[in-house]
């Protein structure tokens, strides 16, 4: 293989298995809007509450990643109760508006609380069970990027099937379609909502301790996720869980080609085009619903 | 067995019911006919605890309705099918019909099940296709298919032959009135189709702007002056 080609596969590579990670976190938000029309826009933040969870279980007690990943995803999915419980109960019925005020505010309070608590250093993870590369066709692989990938595919795969194939997955996509109508078959609809969150935020959880193996971590970590993630859940239509999961990966692909191709500072570029594109062109996503 | 006792219920303030009390004995027919705009659809959703009553208090037996949440109203035996029908469009027939199901066990789904596709065989034939790909007829039938799945002790019906033909809302009476005879189930009926209603009805009350105006056994009501000059074009 000529060195070109070589290269080309490896970022294209690169590309997929980053792009399974930014589904499994737009699935979690996607999840979260389908079930309750509320965006969640403290999601980055609450990734950096995972990196951040998975850092010091690392630091202070010596827990691999591999081993406090369903810890961390446990304690996120109780956080995303707690949120649903003690703030976005109070806004269901609210207007539009205040709404975005609550988990914009949240964003605010979560990134300010970790600046307070953990400063403004970046922190990294030193060597893990998933430290090294593996070699495969010339092409070379790191592992946390490989484990990261599997592990966001098995994920999203566990919650696809948790949707289609159990009595409670039933329920929660029926409450997304028509809350009172659910209510009406027996549904304990509030129960569904907090779920949803417990769901978005457990899928952020593992992300963050997938993420937290080769990434730096620092209070403003979410935004670098956060953004293309929002991109991912327009372009793979709100509310749909196989469409967030695709657009994830077609963004994944797009986001290191355009730098690979073009020029490395224009990848995001790229991605707000097809933003823009699927804004003007088809606004409901690629299988959303109008 | 369905006691509802002076409720109020209000919309931003503005009254929609005003001391509405109804009866609703086990195993009876009851309509509750009315024009647009009465309050009929408002009195289901007072029932089913959509929209809880200001004022008033509704019963069950002895247990007190007004104070549930809908899950908990359903889950005592109260089958609501919602006016426009609310079905899952983007589910299955049958996906729609087991979350009828939601609140029982396997066993007693499939059961309901078989009884459900014997009342309505074009269910059974479609079960597998996307419940918004149905007529108007069928998403009727499969709203009313879906409420029986709960295996309710009441069914309330909200205006079922609304925007069918002809042909269809005579089917649609027929098998109102045979699950009230052959499941014995009792049956709140909320209809503008007075004639048929008041045929099939064992008592009825009349409901105008938000008041119940007028009641009786359906077929004193089909008798009754007021009732054909106001709603019988006689």
């Amino acid at each position: 293989m000529s060195p070109e080609l070589v290269l080309f596969l490896q970022t294209l590579v690169s590309g997929i298995l980053i792009g399974f990670v930014f589904s499994l976190l737009s699935v979690g938000l996607t999840l979260i809007f389908g079930v309750m029309d509320i965006v969640n826009f403290a999601h980055g933040e609450h990734l950096m509450l995972a990196m951040y969870a998975t850092f010091w279980m690392w630091t202070l007690w010596g827990i691999d990643p591999l081993f406090s990943l369903p810890v961390v995803a446990l304690l996120l999915f109780i956080l995303g109760v707690i949120t649903y419980r003690l703030l976005i109960r109070y806004v269901l019925d609210a207007p539009m508006l205040a709404q975005i005020f609550v988990t914009f505010g949240l964003m605010v309070f979560l990134r300010n609380l970790a600046q307070v608590l953990w400063s403004e250093d970046y922190r990294r993870i030193g060597d893990t069970l998933l430290s090294g590369r593996i070699e495969l066709f010339g092409i070379f692989i790191g592992r946390p990027q490989l484990f990261a990938s599997l592990g966001a595919v098995i994920t999203t795969g566990l919650l696809y099937f948790f949707l289609k194939r159990t009595r409670t997955g039933w329920a929660l996509e029926a409450t997304a379609e028509d809350k009172e109508v659910a209510g009406l078959m027996g549904i304990n609809t509030e129960r569904m909502f907090a779920l949803a969150w417990g769901l978005g935020l457990a899928s952020v959880g593992v992300a963050g301790a997938l993420l937290a193996t080769f990434n730096p971590i620092f209070p403003e970590v979410g935004t670098v996720f956060v953004l293309v993630t929002f991109v991912a859940v327009a372009l793979g239509g709100f509310g749909s869980v196989p469409g967030a999961f695709i657009a994830g990966i077609i963004i994944g692909i797009v986001q290191v080609l355009g730098g690979f191709l073009w020029e490395p500072r224009f990848k995001t570029v790229l991605i707000y085009a097809i933003y823009l594109g699927v804004v003007f062109i088809r606004p409901q996503g690629l299988l959303g619903r109008r | 067995m369905l006691r509802v006792q002076s409720i109020e219920v209000r919309y931003d303030e503005v009254p929609a019911l005003h001391d509405v009390s109804i009866d609703v004995r086990e195993g009876e027919i009851v309509a509750v006919i009315g024009s647009n705009g009465a309050g009929k659809t408002t009195l289901l959703r007072a029932i089913s605890g959509m929209r809880p009553p200001a004022r008033g208090e509704i019963f069950l037996d002895d247990t007190p309705l007004h104070t549930l949440k809908t899950h908990q109203i359903s889950a005592l035996g109260v089958a609501h099918v919602p006016e426009g029908r609310g079905i899952f469009a983007r589910q299955s027939v049958l996906r729609n019909l087991y979350l009828g199901a939601f609140l029982r066990s396997d066993r007693e789904r499939e059961e309901t099940l078989e009884r459900v596709f014997d009342l309505f065989p074009r269910l059974a034939e479609r079960r597998n296709q996307s419940a918004g790909t149905l007529s108007g007829g069928e998403q009727q039938m499969l709203a009313i298919a879906r409420g029986l799945m709960a295996r309710p002790r009441i069914l309330m019906l909200d205006e079922p032959s609304l925007g069918l033909m002809p042909k269809l809302v005579d089917l649609i009476f027929e098998l109102v009135q045979r699950i009230n005879q052959e499941d014995g189930i009792t049956i709140l009926l909320v209809e503008q189709n007075v004639r048929e209603s008041l045929e099939i009805a064992h008592r009825a009350y009349v409901l105008e702007t938000g008041r119940v105006v007028l009641s009786g056994s359906g077929e004193d009501l089909l008798h009754n002056e007021q009732v054909q000059r106001a709603y019988l074009g006689m």
